[in-house]
């Protein structure tokens, strides 16, 4: 941790005569924030969260949006020592409760209009909201530092699924932050100067190495935009003369169909894809809207970057050839599952020594995704375990069927992926006198208790 | 003699974005009537409710706030939306 301290220090004193960051707000209005700017405030925001006793080993909930003040304060977490748990704000309170209740934060650090959602979780704990850019301390407990159970080593508890029907809590070092974003950078050949468009939620590991530290160690402009609407996207990349970007193919799609003959993008250099599955038919698409290099790769929560195509040599529908970091076999005895070994991987799952003796079997990483090889070029064919993408983020099918089943209205449920949705088959628990209204009403509950995401798109009485 | 042209334009807007919401949800014209739940019943995520808002705003020349987006339920509700903003927009 100390390691990130010092690599974020030397950055942020070390920049040129341009902004470190730029936010673009919903209305379209910009602020640039200097690299001294970003490193005063994370130096008062770590002097705030060591007043409240935060300190080294202290594992704090991160229940924030994407933005500026984001980063902030995970640098200044950093910066501490402490332990950030960075959750997406699109989570409900199944996905809360397990994750509190796995990582059983000292301290949450939240949006003030997300505390409501945190209201079962508050006693005992100090409690932090942003609101506008100001952090105000809600309430104070006692704050504990290193815990017996998480190596020193261990950086950030990032959450994930494998389709068991709850979230895994990643004990994730600096090296994916570090020797992640630095691999990635010099891959897509991101040069010091330039500038990076960030759009995804800050909470996804992709965001995190991608988005927030690749900028930060390669000294690149990072955009932060809160919106993909594609109007705003394509004025965004010409305004602010983005030359990378980083996002998933259906937000790519959704821009590229928004594109017009007559647009052009003369800084953009290259658009770089994960998440989930690009098409050859899409990476065309792309190339034909936008007229550079698309560089589809693959990373997991438990060490990301594994492999990313290369400017100039970008192979439709491989995933690109590995990082030098990253040994990688494929398990032809076990459906030709992807395994991978690297310095850095995740030491384990918090708290979930079944789980990890599962995933991390001597030495090598399982990552739960079918694959092969194409000369150097690893392709992803498709995922093994009981999870699905919707727009490139994940979705255990299992946690979907649990969250239906607690609905009293609810027998059973059966849950799968059909023609790429989620797909809910429900026995009531009592007579049904108007479905439509019954799903409706159900698809209102499941929202209040699970991310909207990953509510069915349909629900179907069986 | 009675103004007809305001509930033309009305109902020339709604064929319109009636084809839009059809074509990004990949549904029958027919199957786009204004008490279908846009999300529930015509299967719309949220990417596709986006695209479907941008190619709304880019044919009608009107913009809306994304976030009104959350509050409309059915195909009725987003038509009422547009048609506000044009009104207040012109």
């Amino acid at each position: 941790m100390s390691e990130l301290r010092e690599v974020v220090r030397e950055a942020l004193s070390d920049w040129g005569e341009y902004p470190c960051m730029i936010a673009v707000n919903a209305s379209g209005e910009a602020t640039e924030y200097s690299a001294s700017t970003i490193k005063s405030s994370v130096d008062a925001q770590a002097h705030f969260f060591r007043d409240i006793g935060v300190r080294r080993g202290t594992v704090v909930l991160m229940f924030r949006e994407s933005s500026v003040d984001f980063v902030v304060s995970l640098l200044a977490l950093f910066d501490v020592g402490a332990i950030p748990v960075p959750v997406k704000s699109e989570y409900r309170s199944f996905e809360l409760d397990s994750i509190i209740d796995n990582a059983r934060p000292d301290v949450f650090l939240a949006e003030e209009d997300h505390l409501a959602l945190l209201a079962p979780h508050l006693s005992g704990r100090s409690v932090i909201a942003h609101s506008k850019g100001r952090l105000r301390i809600v309430q104070r407990a006692d704050v504990s530092g290193i815990r017996d159970d998480i190596p020193p080593t261990v950086a950030s508890i990032n959450y994930t699924y494998r389709g068991y029907g709850y979230p895994l809590g990643a004990l994730l070092p600096a090296a994916p932050y570090i020797d992640g974003a630095r691999k990635l950078g010099e891959r897509i050949d991101a040069r010091a100067g330039e500038r990076l468009l960030s759009c995804l939620p800050m909470a996804n590991i992709v965001t995190l190495v991608g988005c927030v530290f690749l900028p930060l160690l390669r000294r690149l402009t990072a955009v932060v935009v809160t919106s993909i609407h594609p109007g705003r996207i394509l004025g965004a990349l010409r305004t602010y003369d983005i030359a990378h970007v980083i996002a998933v193919p259906e937000v790519y799609a959704l821009w590229a169909r928004a594109t017009r003959d007559d647009q052009s993008f003369p800084k953009l250099r290259a658009l770089t894809s994960g998440g989930s599955t690009l098409s050859p038919s899409l990476q065309s698409a792309l190339i034909g809207a936008f007229g550079v290099d698309v560089l589809n790769g693959y990373g997991l929560t438990e060490y990301t970057p594994i492999s990313c195509n290369r400017p100039g040599n970008a192979r439709e529908g491989t995933i690109g050839p590995l990082f030098d970091n990253v040994t990688c076999r494929i398990d032809r005895a076990n459906g030709n599952e992807i395994l991978v070994k690297v310095p850095g991987v995740a030491h384990g799952y918090y708290r979930g020594g079944a789980e990890t003796g599962e995933a991390f079997v001597e030495g090598w990483f399982r990552t739960g995704d079918r694959g092969s090889f194409e000369n150097d070029h690893l392709i992803f064919e498709s995922e093994i375990k009981r999870t699905m993408k919707i727009n490139g983020a994940m979705v255990d099918l299992e946690e979907v069927k649990r969250a239906i089943e607690a609905d009293p209205a609810v027998q059973s449920a059966e849950v799968n992926r059909e023609s790429g949705r989620i797909v809910a088959r429900i026995v009531p628990s009592g007579p049904v006198s108007e479905e439509r209204e019954s799903v409706k009403a159900l698809r209102a509950r499941m929202k209040e208790r699970i991310a909207p995401y990953k509510v069915p798109a349909t629900i179907l009485f069986s | 003699m009675p103004d007809y042209s305001e509930s033309s334009e009305t109902e020339e807007m709604r064929e319109r974005v009636s084809a839009i919401v059809a074509r990004i949800a990949r549904v029958n014209i027919d199957e786009v009537e204004d008490d279908v739940l846009i999300r529930a019943e015509l299967g719309v995520d949220s990417l596709m409710a986006l695209e479907i808002l941008a190619s709304c705003e880019r044919e009608l020349d009107v913009k809306i706030p994304e976030e009104r987006l959350a509050e409309v339920e059915e195909v009725g509700e987003f038509l009422q939306l547009l048609e506000q903003a044009r009104k207040t927009q012109k």
